[in-house]
């Protein structure tokens, strides 16, 4: 590789050093050997792409597109720009444009597991659970140890609600091969909720979060999973564990009773149940929001 | 009758915390010849639990397997530290041949240091930071003496009552409250020299040299005894692997690891202290015995430190009337650094208004108040952060201290 300047790094090894402080999540730092990388290599595009792809971490999603541009304008088959592009328009929900780019990619790398994973999350995210499993099992039978591919798999299995968890194979897949990855302990939280297993749901989630204290969409995850087991709920574990279904099926019991004591209990005894039922009302529409707050 | 992996699988997908299982299920996975597999599952178990002998036993073997003997060592010899070792025989046959003819070039006697032994050679050029310098944090001094200068300085007493002196000691907390000024007054203390790792020779370590950079680095510290290694942002070195995307990032975590093991057993004289702004970012098996066992929570400076900065900081600069103490109680939470921030922008109104009306003064009580009213301590993020990990993330007994901070200054 050609350097201006023989006394500095190459530009190999500031690249290199850049893609390790990003996997760290060193961003500033990245950054600022990219600018120096960038003094010398205005217009590398993979110097743009690691510059770019800091700006997407980081939710500057103009600045990246800027940049992205920058990167296909000077090598328009640049791989690492073109996922990004196709990330940045699934960030700004443009799916579209965002399957567009990726059924491009597939085109000219039909072997990339990678690319089956990416677009198979997007078909997932849009609801085309038929298409993104189609997709992942032609990503698992390129890699089949795939994470992500499996992580989708995974997932729509789940979400399409299909038998128990322990016959997921790709979870146990997970599991088994990655048990400390973020992507499995995200889906094993989906899968031990929906089992309504929140105690371990929320042990699991705690994990995440002692992973990535800093991240508010785990921290939300670990407050409503606590929320969930907070013993001062279990009365209305029904509405919990079956949603409106429970919720429906409480309410005409609930009415049904009171029915019932007004017409063979004395006036007194009736009023009672009908108070108490009130006030299992109005506790299981307020006290799960005070909760909230306090938690 | 020990059960199918198929079926430990699925038990363990219902109850992924179940350790005794989990074992169970490594151990099969090691039977069947699936040595890599077995690894992943004991290093889960460690990762769990610090102080699990059998789980690090089990990776012992498991490496040993794979023909990494010296990591298979390695890791066997750093499992004897940890209760409830259960010895097994081909690692300690191995062990034993493993073990040097003749004994380490340099010792330093129990009880005290001999000036002979050791080639003590100060460090030339750079000021020398001690205790005395460092003004307030009377708690952290003293649990900095206690943990880490009076077992490296006497290690005989400590040995006498059983009390486990050695392995590294991680200083964590938010960003610019000196965790590398006691680093460096620790090395004055022990009277050591003090080599610094910084985020720099960590960069150079990642352009494909690392295990030679790193190893050379050891055998460096062991030869300058007494001496302490101070790994900056160790966060950068020993990124947790879980959270890595590139193996890249992996291996030097291995290496370092390694490393850190090998060294155990030769560590007389050397200690070795790490910092880091972000400890949940630094990979667990880095807090196992005889690594980095011990953390040192190193805090915002108090009041009285943040008084005695604003003094250092005023010194030589033209200023009257001046509260330091005042200053000191109006900054809660502020680091060293953010003090330096609320002096300098009191410098700034000061020539502000001399540009404007061309009439000098010195810096005055109310410029450092309407500074300090000014500006945000970046130390809150970091303790927000802190907060999430102790309050909802259920975090181990290494973060007792900021738990402790925490309730005391009613943030949690």
């Amino acid at each position: 590789m050609s350097t201006p300047d023989d006394s500095g790094p190459t530009l190999g090894a500031l690249l290199q050093q850049a893609h390790a402080l990003i996997d760290r999540r060193r961003f500033p730092q990245a950054r600022q050997l990219l600018a120096t990388a960038a003094q010398s290599y205005p217009d590398n595009p993979q110097v743009l792409y690691l510059a770019a792809f800091i700006d997407y971490s980081e939710g500057k999603l103009d600045d990246a597109e800027k940049t992205v541009s920058s990167v296909l304008l000077q090598d328009p088959e640049h791989y690492g720009g073109r996922t990004l592009r196709a990330e940045l328009h699934e960030a700004r929900k443009q799916f579209a444009q965002a399957e567009t780019v990726w059924i491009e990619l597939l085109r000219d790398h039909p072997e990339d597991a990678d690319l089956y994973a990416s677009y198979g999350e997007l078909m997932m995210q849009t609801l085309h659970l038929d298409k993104a499993q189609r997709l992942m099992q032609e990503g698992l039978r390129l890699e089949p140890n795939h994470p992500k591919c499996l992580y989708i798999a995974a997932l729509i299995h789940i979400i399409q609600g299909r038998s128990s968890d322990s016959e997921n194979e790709h979870l146990q897949r997970l599991v088994t091969e990655y048990p400390e990855r973020i992507q499995t302990l995200l889906t094993l939280v989906v899968a031990l909720s929906q089992r309504g297993d929140n105690r371990s749901a929320l042990r699991v989630a705690q994990q995440l979060l002692a992973m990535r204290p800093d991240s508010p969409h785990y921290l939300t995850l670990v407050k409503e999973l606590k929320l969930q087991t907070h013993w001062s709920l279990l009365p209305l574990y029904p509405m919990q564990r079956w949603g409106w279904g429970g919720a429906g099926v409480i309410t005409v019991l609930g009415i049904g009773i009171v029915h019932a004591a007004r017409s063979s209990l004395t006036t007194d005894l009736a009023s009672v149940i009908a108070y108490i039922w009130l006030a299992y009302v109005v506790y299981s529409w307020t006290w799960p929001g005070i909760l909230r707050r306090l938690i | 009758m020990s059960r199918l992996r198929e079926d430990l699988e699925r038990e363990l997908l219902s109850n992924p915390f179940n350790a005794e299982l989990r074992t169970e299920y490594a151990q099969v996975l090691l039977d069947d010849g699936d040595p890599e597999a077995a690894l992943v599952q004991f290093e889960l178990l460690n990762s769990q639990s610090s102080a699990n002998a059998a789980a690090q036993v089990g990776a012992a073997l498991a490496l040993l397997r794979m023909g990494r003997d010296s990591e298979a060592l390695q890791r066997y010899a750093s499992a004897r530290n940890t209760p409830g070792f259960v010895s097994d025989p081909t690692l300690e046959a191995r062990l034993e041949k493993a073990k040097p003819a003749s004994p380490a070039r340099f010792t330093v006697v129990q009880g005290g240091r001999s000036e002979k032994v050791v080639n003590f050679a100060p460090p030339q050029g750079r000021e020398r930071i001690g205790f005395a310098d460092i003004a307030g944090l009377e708690d952290l001094k003293r649990t900095v003496r206690l943990q880490i200068i009076e077992p490296f300085l006497k290690p005989g007493i400590f040995a006498k009552f059983k009390k486990q002196a050695g392995g590294g000691v991680l200083l964590y907390g938010p960003p610019g409250c000196g965790k590398t000024m006691i680093a460096r007054a620790v090395a004055t203390e022990c009277q050591a020299e003090f080599m610094s790792i910084g985020i720099a020779d960590v960069l150079s370590m990642w352009i494909g040299e690392s295990e030679r950079n790193l190893a050379s680095l050891f055998d460096k510290a062991r030869h300058s005894k007494p001496c302490v290694l101070f790994f900056d942002e160790i966060d950068a070195l020993a990124y947790s692997r879980s959270k890595a995307q590139s193996e890249h990032t992996r291996q030097v975590v291995n290496e370092f690891l390694a490393q850190l093991d090998g060294f155990g057993a030769d560590n007389q004289g050397v200690l070795i202290l790490a910092a880091t702004n972000m400890p949940w970012d630094v990979d667990s098996a880095m807090k196992r015995p005889g690594r980095f066992s011990r953390s040192v929570f190193v805090p915002p400076p108090d009041a009285e430190a943040r008084s005695r900065i604003v003094e250092l900081k005023l010194a030589g600069v033209p200023h009257e009337n001046i509260d330091s103490r005042a200053i000191g109680a109006a900054t809660a939470h502020f680091s060293g650094a953010d003090i330096e921030g609320v002096v300098e922008l009191a410098k700034d109104y000061v020539l502000e208004e001399y540009v404007s009306n061309s009439s000098e003064r010195p810096i005055r009580q109310e410029d450092l108040v309407r500074a300090a009213k000014g500006m945000q301590p970046t130390t809150l993020d970091w303790l927000r952060t802190a907060r999430n990990l102790v309050k909802y993330a259920g975090a181990d007994a290494s973060y007792n201290d900021v738990e402790k901070y925490l309730k005391t200054h009613k943030l949690v």
